[in-house]
């Protein structure tokens, strides 16, 4: 089996699920005088401390602020993933998940609206601040909790080490000099985004009354559920199948199945809908149109669900692709056998897909930033310069999504292969299949050519 | 190898004529544009296997690493001169379905190199590349079968064998990877 499935069988049947307990989780919480601000009938500590617990935290050591020495001995005593937070945290349970609890992040931070300024680049952070350490064009905030693989516990404790020898100096946040050192001494820091969650850092009882306001407006469950959908998915998919797809990934995740029998389910259901295809006439091809509906859904809802339930793999992530390739590519063989042996319209149609996928492939090898300049020293208060230009502006809302529909994705190709062969023919749904994936390709290839030149 | 490189899946036949070191998307232009004509026309099968035969000579010439700033539109086009030339060499061998069990399984090899590279950093071992004879091997063996008149049946099997290698060697890869349990960061299931 697959990493993120070895440790933890069922999924207990709650509402929401809690997250699966992190094996070997060791926490320092830095107790600054806000930590001792009360909570309910305790103080912030006492909450955080409870919430690293139930996260599956077995030691969590409480030291004073400053104490960069006690960092350095826990980091090179102990083994498993190490938490350093700031101690006055008042934050949902589900924002430190969000980073303790996703297996594709070894050494990462929480980044939120507010705190010392980082600057990220392809999910990883590039430069970092403190009140000593500047950081030009910031993209984020470290809000306050720092993940440490297991792997990485010594450089840690060689970068507290370090920081000892400034601490009076660069009188700051323990937690966020960490961070600048860790990324300082080229470790590579992750990022996870709070999203709607809350994160903050209260330093008042009237701020942390504010803070508790903000914290019960949000539904946990609803921002995590929110949260599980693809940013960058097509038209189809995020208007259409999204919006239920979400309740059958947290309905699946409540009944403990697994994204890799999601994914199996999608598949045999494709090759269902293909076969139904090859039989062709009208009753078979509208039922062969619903049966790869069927199976699209089941194909979102089994990367909701590995989000949703925090279960990634890279097993999983192939199983995915080739088994989306398998499907689409049985299904124009079915289409072709349907349509009374359209295959050279069936293999144009591979050929056409195959190629597109392969300008996105190529294309994001090619522009793959460089990871940047060497990191300056810990001493230095400038940060390594940005390089490359920016991300590209999304554009007017709506310019985005027409861009998305000329891209033709998945989501779109398997609507109109449906609808095609379901109203018209076979033959009818490749010819739409080859139309719209040409003028995709034109589209797709002019705008990048035009792009790489200017 | 760089990932441009690594997509294009140059046989050895390729590889020794990259020596010449001619500019890839030239040669890709060059190879694809008397072989589409040859397609689009009908032509006799001797006619089209020497399209064929050009254009692996032609964008062969250019193989290795592409360069410069269209450089990631080489290896799409190599994609597309060769699942086109293969579809027609089949086609006109008698059996368009043969054409379409080539193409898939050849796409799997492709969609492999991909997958593997960006979720285990990987390249498949020597051999299956070997086995499979890169895009060039493909269209010379498929060219050379149009004229020797071989029966769909022999293509069929031709599909038959490099799926087997490729799914085979592609499954037994990923069994060996997910028992050792080692995981990579960053997964993001695009499509």
């Amino acid at each position: 089996m697959s990493a993120q499935e070895s440790t933890h069988g069922a999924v207990a049947v709650s509402d929401p699920p809690p997250p699966a307990p992190i094996a070997a989780l060791e926490a320092v919480l830095l107790a600054g005088a806000p930590s001792a601000l009360p909570f309910t009938d305790g103080t912030l500590l006492d909450r955080l401390r409870g919430q690293l617990v139930a996260l599956g935290a077995h030691a969590v050591h409480v030291l004073a602020a400053d104490d960069l020495r006690a960092i350095a001995a826990i980091a090179r005593a102990g083994d498993g993933p190490l938490v350093v937070a700031t101690g006055g945290l008042l934050a949902h349970r589900e924002a430190l998940a969000t980073l303790l609890a996703d297996p594709r992040l070894d050494t990462a931070i929480l980044a939120g609206p507010d705190g010392p300024p980082v600057r990220t680049a392809l999910g990883r952070v590039v430069a970092a601040g403190s009140a000593f350490h500047r950081v030009r064009a910031p993209d984020a905030s470290f809000a306050g909790v720092l993940k440490v693989a297991r792997g990485d516990r010594a450089r840690l404790a060689e970068v507290a080490e370090r920081l000892a020898g400034h601490a009076a100096e660069w009188d700051d946040d323990v937690a966020a000099l960490l961070v600048v050192g860790l990324v300082r001494a080229d470790v590579r820091v992750g990022v996870a985004r709070l999203g709607g969650l809350t994160c903050e850092r209260p330093l008042t009882p009237a701020e942390v009354a504010a803070a508790a306001r903000d914290l019960a407006g949000h539904d946990e469950d609803r921002v995590r559920l929110d949260a599980v959908v693809k940013a960058n998915d097509g038209v189809f998919t995020t208007f259409l199948v999204s919006p239920y797809s979400k309740y059958v990934a947290r309905w699946a995740a409540h009944r403990g199945l697994t994204p890799n029998l999601l994914t199996t389910v999608s598949l045999l259901l494709g090759l269902a809908a293909a076969a139904a295809f090859a039989a062709g006439g009208r009753l078979w091809l509208v039922a062969g149109a619903v049966l790869l509906q069927v199976s699209f859904t089941a194909d979102c809802v089994d990367g909701q669900l590995a989000r949703y339930a925090r279960r990634f793999s890279a097993l999983g992530a192939w199983l995915d692709s080739v088994f989306d390739r398998v499907k689409e590519y049985a299904v124009y063989a079915g289409l072709a056998l349907g349509a009374g042996g359209a295959w050279v319209l069936a293999g144009a149609a591979l050929a056409l897909q195959t190629s597109r996928h392969f300008v996105e492939f190529s294309y994001a090898a090619a522009s793959a930033p460089a990871r940047g300049g060497p990191q300056p020293p810990l001493e230095d208060p400038d940060d390594a310069p940005p390089v490359g230009e920016p991300p590209r502006a999304g554009g007017a809302p709506r310019l985005v999504w027409l861009r998305k529909l000329m891209g033709f994705p998945i989501g779109e190709r398997f609507a109109a292969i449906s609808l095609a062969a379901a109203v018209a023919s076979g033959r009818a749904a490749l010819i739409v299949v080859l139309a719209w994936g040409g003028l995709a390709a034109v589209y797709t290839v002019a705008g990048r050519s035009l792009r790489a030149l200017r | 190898m760089t990932a441009l490189a690594l997509y294009r899946d140059d046989g050895p036949l390729a590889r020794a004529l990259g020596r010449a070191g001619l500019p890839a998307l030239a040669g890709v232009v060059a190879a694809a544009l008397p072989l589409a004509v040859a397609l689009a026309t009908d032509a006799p099968d001797g006619v089209l296997a020497a399209c064929a035969a050009w254009a692996v000579l032609a964008a062969g010439s250019g193989a290795g690493e592409p360069t410069g700033r269209l450089a990631w539109l080489v290896p799409p086009g190599v994609r597309a001169l060769e699942y086109a030339g293969l579809l027609g060499l089949v086609a006109a061998a008698g059996s368009a379905a043969a054409g379409f069990a080539l193409l898939a399984a050849v796409a799997f090899r492709h969609y492999d190199l991909h997958y593997r590279r960006r979720l285990r950093g990987a390249e498949p071992p020597r051999w299956v590349g070997l086995v499979g004879g890169g895009w060039d091997g493909r269209l010379i063996v498929a060219a050379a079968l149009l004229l020797a008149g071989a029966p769909p049946a022999v293509f069929f099997a031709l599909a038959g064998l490099l799926a087997a290698a490729f799914a085979g060697e592609a499954a037994a890869g990923w069994l060996r990877f997910a028992r050792t349990g080692r995981r990579l960061d960053d997964v993001e299931d695009a499509e």
